[in-house]
């Protein structure tokens, strides 16, 4: 599937939800691995007890209690005012936090004379999925927050279950320029207090950041007993490095410079970014983090549904 | 042995045009720069893990393109050194860089019969063409040379050094090996005559040679200025195994019909290994004799063979020995005379016809018969004035008897006779044998001292007094039979000199009973004399009269006959003669080689004989003479038996023997690179056509081992 084809959406908040892909998410399902926090009711447990068809418990009739919660049955058998208790089921709450440092720039428009027009940068490729998930989680009745990062929070959508919220998330998405430096685990922190409800905290980023910072800022949320997954969004140049002779590489965040021929330092390279991917995987996995690496080379519909397919297993 | 130094010089370039060709080291550094790849510049996520990579690399591998670039500039640099030609001048190479004035370079190429070695592969002589080529081909233009061959006379190429290279180089391909002995002298002496007329240039002798022991110890190479650079390059280092027939005698030396002739031949082996060979002659008529030698290194051993001559006439033989690394000396030819009867020549200047003249009786007791087909021997009497060369070449014994005085001519080819294996027999009585001993003395340069002196003369004819033999040497041949006969003692000399014995010289046969010497035998040269203190006159004594006397004389003349000679032989190169007889200047002469190709000859018809001569002979074998169409006579021409020693000098001995200074000695070995090395110095394009392989090899292993 080529991304470039319909990458410039002529509808406004259409460009990384299009209409051709959404046939794909048709079966597709996201719930939660743990228990959620909801003000609505909804497909998902909660924590609290409240209506529902599921029976949990029974305890005495204290004085404020409804009084259609008394079993009635339970007081003819042992004539004590027994009240019944249901599971609360509620909604599902995504939090998506989306990296759109300058690294998350690479590919894709400006870099066509050297990748060619099909390539995608990995903001896009990254936007592509946000939305993606953003919209089978509202599909589903769940709510669904943006936040968009770089060195600080940029925008900030809290939770949200309607379309309309959708196309407004996908609307600043395209209008979000990429920029300045990346800082994951700042982001993270400042976000945590943002977020009033525990739900799903899902992270896409290239994590070029300091893996131990990003973890520890995670752990908090992990303490809240956020689901946290983790989507890390690399270029496949960026994976295997590109088929250029001899290239002065430009830092996309400090302006760095580098000369080298990337074919002499593939094999180098890609031992490096190899250990790098494998401690995060690493430290995820301690963690009961969802890890997930995903190339702009797979569509990311197929990425999508290989994560879910793997996440229902 | 070889001199052959390897210190390091200064080199210099044989192409130095190629030099042009060093622009040729710029071509990697432009293609280096042509390829570079220009960078191009690329805003990247992050550079933590490119340079992380790029810190991970060896510093070989990040300095690889200038390794590569290094690499192959010298690659390029190598090739083009090889190109160039490099030459490493050796401080004891004969050349010393670019001559000034310019450069003559005479080579003497041994051609002798010896050079002809060929153990197994290449000959001698090949070998030496190879180094004379080799030679000629490092002269330079402008650079004379010339060849010299050393035979028996040397054979120059030009009449003095030339430019022409082209002939000298044509000359030594149709060099033939000779059958000669080399005259090293002579060749010298011609290379130094024509040096000295090239004027101020540097100039150089090559010798080219086996250094045969036998030949070059003997050289004379003080005649060789002091300012010419002289080259040994021996071809036979090792000297040779080799087995040859050096020699030929014939016993007798003048054999007659039916009597046993013994030829013995002479074998030398000078391997170095015990040899057992077949020894074999061949004689004129076909017929094959055959004898086993056992040889034990470093010998010489004989074989004998018999056989009775049933004509007389002239014989040619050959002595055949198994085929061995030098083959010229593997047959020798001879020739032998074999005669009705023993000549005796008698030179007297009486009356032959005198009753009482010695030379009458002589004559009768060597030939008792009347008919002269019937005797053994034949005396011819001439008068001594008529001696000649020829009678005297001819005659087996000559006879003075009744001589008068001598000339100095016929007294030198007495001796000469003498000293070439001839006999004579002295019977003095007179005034004139004093004057002729004293004669013969003077002539023969010590050769001769007669073993009594004259003191005075006894004449006892008057006073009817004589003397006889008292004491006799019976154990000498002549004597031997007489010595149970006391008749000897019973002859009465009238007339005798009385003698002062000389101490050591002669062996005295008969004394009279006075003390004086009666006869003593001295030898001269080759040959011998007899001296007898008595005539066979009758006014001198009665030995004439004594039935004993005709078997004494033909005992005398038994014993003076040769017995024993080399045969008659001559060595290639030279002029060769004989004697003709029965031939008329109206017959037509025709001269033939060993070969049966026409040569010329020479002949001088006197009166009932002709001496013939042969110019030169340059091949072995016999060189005949046709009268009319038919075989006349031949001479046996072989080499010289020196040649088959093939010991030789060592660069060390010929530095000693030459004394020539060791700035202008040089030698060298005659290889090609050994050649090159002393001639040129030491060309060094393969090593560095060797080192650009190994950089090749090099480049594919970096560009293979760095690209992964």
């Amino acid at each position: 599937m080529a991304f470039g084809a319909n990458k410039h959406a002529d509808r406004k908040g259409q460009k990384y939800l299009r209409p051709d892909d959404l046939a794909y998410f048709k079966n597709l399902h996201f719930t939660s691995r743990v228990v959620v926090d909801g003000a609505y009711s909804g497909k998902h447990k909660s924590p609290l007890k409240g209506y529902s068809q599921e029976f949990t418990d029974y305890r005495e009739y204290t004085p404020g209690d409804e009084i259609k919660t008394i079993d009635w049955k339970a007081y003819g058998r042992t004539d004590r005012y027994i009240i019944k208790l249901f599971e609360k089921e509620t909604v599902m709450t995504c939090h998506l936090l989306l990296d759109s440092s300058a690294s998350m720039a690479f590919g894709g428009e400006g870099y066509e004379k050297y990748f060619g027009g099909d390539d995608i940068s990995k903001y896009d490729y990254a936007c592509y999925f946000a939305a993606a998930l953003s919209y089978l989680t509202i599909k589903q009745g769940d709510k669904v927050g943006l936040t968009v990062f770089d060195s600080k929070i940029k925008y900030h959508f809290p939770p949200g279950g309607t379309f309309g919220h959708l196309y407004k998330m996908l609307s600043i998405l395209e209008n979000n320029k990429t920029g300045e430096q990346t800082s994951i685990s700042q982001t993270l922190r400042q976000a945590f207090p943002m977020y009033k409800r525990r739900g799903i905290l899902v992270v896409i980023s290239d994590l070029l950041d300091d893996p131990d910072e990003i973890f520890e800022a995670l752990d908090l949320y992990r303490h809240r007993n956020f689901e946290v997954i983790l989507f890390h969004v690399l270029h496949k140049h960026e994976l295997t490095l590109p088929d250029i002779p001899s290239v002065n590489f430009i830092d996309s965040e400090t302006d760095e410079k580098l000369s080298s021929i990337p074919a002499d330092i593939r094999g180098p390279y890609q031992k490096q970014l190899g250990a790098y991917i494998d401690m995060l995987t690493s430290m995820a996995r301690d963690r009961r983090i969802d890890y997930q690496l995903i190339s702009t080379e797979t569509p990311y519909v197929a990425a999508l549904q290989e994560y879910m397919e793997r996440r229902r297993a | 042995m070889v001199f052959d130094f390897l210190i390091l010089g200064q080199i210099i370039f044989g192409n130095p045009a190629l030099w042009a060709g060093a622009f040729a080291l710029g071509v990697p550094v432009l293609i280096h720069i042509l390829t570079r790849r220009t960078p191009r510049k690329l805003v990247f996520p992050t550079l933590k893990f490119l340079q992380a990579a790029k810190a991970s690399q060896s510093s070989l591998f990040r300095i690889r393109h200038w390794l590569l670039l290094a690499v192959r500039t010298l690659l390029i640099m190598l090739i083009l050194m090889a190109f160039l030609k490099p030459v490493q001048k050796l401080t004891g190479a004969l050349a010393k860089g670019k001559e000034k004035n310019g450069k003559v370079a005479i080579v003497l190429m041994d051609v002798s019969a010896s050079m002809g070695y060929a153990p197994g592969g290449a000959s001698s002589f090949s070998k030496a063409k190879f180094a004379s080529g080799k030679i000629i081909d490092h002269l330079k233009a402008g650079e004379r040379g010339n060849l010299v061959l050393m035979a028996s006379t040397p054979r120059s190429s030009f009449d003095e050094p030339g430019e022409n290279l082209f002939v000298l180089r044509k000359d030594i391909k149709q060099a033939k090996v000779t059958h000669e002995r080399a005259d090293i002298n002579a060749a010298i002496a011609e290379a130094v005559r024509q040096l000295a007329l090239a004027g101020d240039v540097a100039k150089e002798m090559h010798f080219i040679s086996d250094f045969q022991r036998s030949n070059w110890s003997s050289v004379d190479f003080s005649v060789i200025p002091e300012d010419v650079r002289v080259l040994f390059v021996p071809v036979n280092e090792t000297g040779g195994a080799n087995i040859a027939v050096t020699e030929v005698a014939i016993q007798p030396a003048a054999p007659t019909v039916s009597e046993e002739v013994q030829i013995v031949a002479k074998v030398a082996n000078y391997a170095s290994t015990h040899r057992t060979l077949d020894v074999e002659i061949v004689l004129q008529d076909g017929s094959v004799m055959k004898e086993t030698l056992s040889l034990s290194p470093d010998t010489t051993g004989s074989a004998d063979f018999r056989f009775r001559p049933p004509s007389a006439g002239d014989y040619q033989c050959r002595i055949n020995i198994p085929a061995d690394s030098l083959a010229i000396d593997d047959s020798r030819y001879f020739t032998f005379r074999v005669t009705e009867k023993i000549d005796v020549l008698i030179v007297s200047d009486e009356d032959p016809k005198g009753d009482l003249s010695s030379c009458r009786f002589l004559s009768r007791a060597i030939n008792p018969f009347l008919k002269a087909a019937r005797s053994t021997s034949m005396a011819t009497v001439i008068r001594s004035g008529e001696l000649d060369r020829v009678k005297t070449a001819r005659s087996q014994v000559v006879i003075l008897t009744g001589i008068s005085e001598l000339s100095k001519a016929h007294a030198r080819l007495l001796t000469e006779y003498m000293a070439d294996g001839g006999s004579v027999v002295y019977f003095h009585v007179g005034g004139a044998a004093a004057h002729n001993l004293s004669l013969l003395a003077e002539v023969s340069k010590g050769d001769f001292i007669s073993p009594f002196k004259l003191t005075g003369q006894v004449n006892h004819s008057k006073d009817e007094k004589f003397a006889s033999f008292a004491n006799a040497n019976f154990d000498h041949p002549i004597l031997k039979k007489f010595k149970e006969s006391a008749e000897l003692g019973d002859f009465q000399f009238y007339r005798y000199f009385t003698t002062e014995r000389v101490k050591q010289k002669g062996q005295v046969l008969l004394q009279y009973d006075d003390g004086n010497i009666a006869m003593a035998s001295k030898g001269i040269g080759a040959g011998r004399i007899l001296l007898c203190n008595f005539s066979c006159s009758l006014d001198s004594g009665d030995i004439a009269r004594h039935t004993l006397f005709v078997p004494l004389i033909h005992e005398v003349v038994r014993y003076m006959r040769p017995d024993s000679a080399l045969c008659n032989s001559f060595e290639a190169g030279e002029q060769c003669s004989m004697t003709l007889k029965g031939v008329s200047k109206k017959s037509q002469f025709e001269f033939k080689k060993p070969s049966g190709k026409k040569t010329n000859g020479n002949i001088e018809i006197s009166e009932d004989e002709a001496a013939v001569f042969f110019p030169m002979s340059d091949e072995c074998g016999f060189y005949s003479v046709h009268v009319d169409k038919k075989l006349a006579g031949s001479v046996a021409v072989n080499v010289n038996s020196l040649e088959s020693n093939l010991d030789t000098l060592s660069a060390d001995q010929l530095t000693r023997l030459s004394r020539i200074p060791r700035a202008q000695f040089y030698a060298s070995i005659a290889s090609a690179s050994a050649l090159d090395n002393i001639l040129e110095g030491k060309h060094l394009w393969h090593y560095f056509l060797i080192a650009a392989m190994g950089l090749l090899a090099l480049e594919q292993i970096l560009v293979v081992t760095l690209r992964k």
